[in-house]
């Protein structure tokens, strides 16, 4: 019986545990500067992605995979291969978006949700979001492998779509590995980037923006 | 005791649905949406999810960011908007964009559509345009065909 009592309580406290452990003020604040100097040598990078809609109404979840290539200061290129097709490329202030069916090119001035969208992916793909203190709240805890550090956003605009967004960072090379983004629905969107290659040559036309 | 291990094996089964869930097989259809107005423009993918007595709905726009989530009840032919994105989160916004979705929705799904004259309903191979003759509003709807296999886990 007590042998039963101790699986079960450790299989409830292997379920139950998943919150990483906090770190001082100052380890927190040495970590996101070390993040930050990674991050602003990053010239490119690309990688694969794989990503997870959580749907909280529906209780479904939406897998995606695709490519993902990067250039400074502001070259995205965020290609979906399944199960749709679709392409973003963010250039400056212009926003393709291409499927099968349709092509658009959104002046980001515009589209609220692309500004914002556009601007959060780029930061937080490379983590430049850690450094940007009057947009989040930035906090850092120890994640086993990772560095995880979460982002409350401050403005009133950001706080309205966003609850929190959680980035994982491998400890021996503090690239991003993971982006979890928390919806004010209760929905979630979880990236993990892979395969991640830096400062390497991407041809300009991987950015250019396709005619209509 | 026994009670004590009621309590671990209860909590255990509270735990395991949302891991195990990834079994569940989704009978979701999903079209790619567009929605222009005068002022703006909105795009992404919508899901739905049918029961006997609702459908619901979730609209998110092509990066997975939620824009309308919404659920249909089949016994009062009533459309309640859940949640809906900050920007568009104003009353007049949502009285309007309740009562075109709740018309599309009957469109799309095939269930009889009340108020036509207030809209005109158009169809290009497979792809469904409902507009808001009044308020110059044109929603379209084309079902999605995936790259490869199922979509969910």
């Amino acid at each position: 019986m007590k042998r039963l009592i101790m699986i079960l309580l450790t299989t409830t406290i292997c379920l139950v545990a998943v919150n990483a452990a906090p770190l001082s003020e100052r380890q927190q604040k040495e970590i996101a500067a070390k993040i930050n100097k990674t991050a602003s040598g990053l010239k490119s990078m690309s990688c694969t992605f794989s990503q997870t809609k959580h749907l909280s109404l529906l209780s479904d979840k939406l897998l995606s995979e695709g490519k993902m290539c990067y250039r400074q200061p502001d070259r995205l290129r965020w290609e979906y291969k399944t199960p749709y097709r679709y392409l973003f490329i963010f250039n400056g202030t212009k926003v393709y978006v291409g499927n099968d069916q349709r092509k658009d090119v959104i002046d980001t001035g515009s589209n609220r949700i692309f500004k914002e969208v556009a601007r959060i992916m780029m930061n937080t793909v490379t983590g430049k979001a850690l450094s940007d203190i009057s947009e989040f709240t930035v906090s850092v805890s120890d994640g086993n492998a990772v560095w995880i550090v979460t982002l409350i956003p401050k403005k009133k605009e950001l706080r309205k779509m966003f609850a929190k967004i959680t980035l994982s960072f491998s400890k021996s090379d503090l690239m991003i590995s993971e982006i979890n983004i928390f919806e004010k629905n209760n929905d979630r969107t979880e990236i993990r980037l892979k395969n991640i290659k830096k400062n390497i040559t991407l041809n300009e036309s991987l950015f250019t923006i396709p005619a209509k | 005791m026994r009670a004590f291990l009621l309590f671990l094996l209860s909590s255990i089964s509270v735990l395991l649905p949302s891991i195990a869930y990834s079994g569940i097989q989704c009978d979701a259809d999903r079209f790619s949406f567009s929605i222009s107005m005068p002022k703006g423009y909105l795009s992404g993918v919508l899901i739905t999810n049918e029961s006997d007595d609702s459908i619901n709905g979730s609209m998110i726009n092509e990066f997975g960011i939620s824009a309308v989530d919404f659920t249909y009840s089949r016994r009062n032919g009533k459309l309640r908007l859940v949640s809906v994105i900050s920007f568009l989160d104003k009353w007049h916004i949502r009285r309007m964009l309740g009562n075109d979705l709740r018309f599309c929705l009957r469109i799309l799904k095939g269930l009889p559509a009340d108020r036509k004259g207030k809209y005109q309903v158009s169809t290009n191979d497979n792809s469904i345009t409902v507009v808001n003759l009044r308020r110059k509003i044109s929603y379209s709807f084309t079902p999605l065909e995936t790259t490869s296999g199922n979509d969910t886990e």
